[in-house]
């Protein structure tokens, strides 16, 4: 299955998720993020992606 | 500019840090949570120039030239199948004559799967198949709508707060951070390939329960628009029969049934007092009260429940009898998942038990 062409999908996702996670890593101080992640995007992930997503498709 | 475009948010000033949080920022967590939970459960149609807008951002981002096409399927039921084999074609390089043959229509496709199994296979199995196909590449995804949380704080609606309602300014990354969100805003599923994407529309159904648990009683509670989805009572999937059919339950497919949460489920579906008589149940008392059963249940708890008689007659004179699911051990059920000691098993705890009773506490004046 290399023929996918794995590293596109890898190639895009560091560029628009994990370059920005480290950038906002960085600027966030910890209590703010971790008020952020706990009340929007935790909360978001629960509903979204824990309940629907990964019972769709694994 | 912000990444929602919310009207009702004044736009902050430009921060490069940010330590804490106003009351007025914090008062809008809920709000932008539920604008994202939204998003990720839209069933609106897929907004393809959107999409293909950011997409290109993306790429420019990832360094990658720019994909030449896009194309847009209905389910990720189809995006497992179609997006490996124009990869594999692409890889091969340029047929020659002698290689090419003319389309290959998915009758076609189920008639050698038939052959090749020497039988007729059933919608069933190939949706298993297909679910298998799913599963297996679910590396090679982006989630779309359904990636808009996360576990770290780079989800867009981690960075969309930040940046519409803190004013947290990315400097270069903000462009990438935009388009990245406005993927997931406008479509479900998509596989990125150097030279296509393909990338799925958003489910035209998505059901839950009260508690945001996947759960439909008449369908799939995730369907495409193509029709493919994913049958689920309460946050369990099952299969569509168990939705769909539930008079074709038996006992003997509920016995058979080695997932104890499919099998709970089916015996829900059954009737739990239906399966109590239907399964040779051990009864362990008969009292005043009612009569007390036990079914034990293999790599689960037993189901204990008591069997008891409404005393009001119907019109027609008869009784009706009703069963009440009650703790394997008789514990009084205190509320709030809290339960008391263990009784003996007598009908009468039993029914104290449902009240938060204890049997010897328990004296109706008439049962009901």
């Amino acid at each position: 299955m290399g023929t996918v062409d794995d590293t596109v999908r890898g190639a895009v996702y560091d560029a628009v998720f994990g370059e920005i996670d480290d950038a906002v890593d960085n600027a966030v101080g910890r209590s703010a993020g971790v008020a952020v992640y706990d009340a929007v995007g935790g909360s978001v992930e629960g509903a979204v992606h824990r309940e629907v997503a990964t019972k769709t498709v694994t | 500019m912000s990444i929602l475009n919310d009207p009702s948010i004044t736009n902050p000033a430009p921060q490069t840090r940010l330590d804490s949080l106003t009351e007025a920022q914090k008062s809008l967590m809920t709000v932008w949570r539920d604008k994202w939970i939204a998003i990720g459960l839209s069933t609106a149609e897929a907004d393809h120039k959107m999409f293909e807008e950011a997409a290109q951002i993306c790429y420019k981002a990832a360094k990658l030239a720019p994909f030449k096409r896009v194309v847009w399927v209905k389910s990720p039921a189809i995006m497992a199948q179609v997006a490996p084999r124009a990869a594999v074609i692409l890889a091969r390089g340029k047929a020659s004559k002698d290689q090419r043959r003319a389309g290959l229509p998915t009758d076609e496709v189920r008639k050698l799967v038939d052959e090749a199994i020497g039988r007729a296979s059933v919608d069933a199995e190939l949706n298993e198949v297909t679910m298998s196909d799913i599963t297996n590449m679910w590396g090679r995804y982006i989630g779309g709508q359904f990636w808009v949380g996360g576990w770290y704080l780079g989800s867009p609606a981690s960075v969309s707060y930040m940046h519409d309602v803190c004013g947290l300014d990315l400097g270069d990354l903000q462009e990438r951070a935009e388009a990245y969100a406005k993927t997931a805003m406008s479509c479900s599923w998509w596989w990125p390939h150097t030279e296509f994407i393909i990338a799925c529309d958003r489910p035209r159904v998505i059901a839950r329960d009260g508690q945001g648990r996947l759960h439909r009683e008449d369908g799939p509670a995730v369907e495409y628009r193509d029709g493919w989805g994913v049958y689920s009572w309460h946050g369990v999937a099952v299969p569509a029969d168990v939705i769909l059919h539930p008079e074709s339950i038996t006992v003997v497919d509920i016995e058979k049934t080695t997932n104890v949460e499919i099998r709970r489920v089916k015996t829900e579906r059954y009737g739990h007092g239906r399966y109590i008589e239907d399964s040779g149940a051990k009864k362990l008392h008969e009292d005043e009260f009612g009569v007390l059963y036990r079914k034990d249940i293999p790599n689960d708890e037993p189901l204990v429940m008591v069997r008891v008689k409404n005393t009001t007659p119907e019109a027609d004179g008869t009784y009706k009898f009703y069963y009440l699911t009650v703790h394997p051990e008789l514990r009084p059920l205190l509320g709030g998942n809290r339960f008391g000691e263990p009784q003996s098993p007598t009908a009468r705890n039993a029914v104290a038990s449902t009240f938060g009773l204890r049997g010897e506490e328990y004296a109706p004046s008439r049962e009901s």
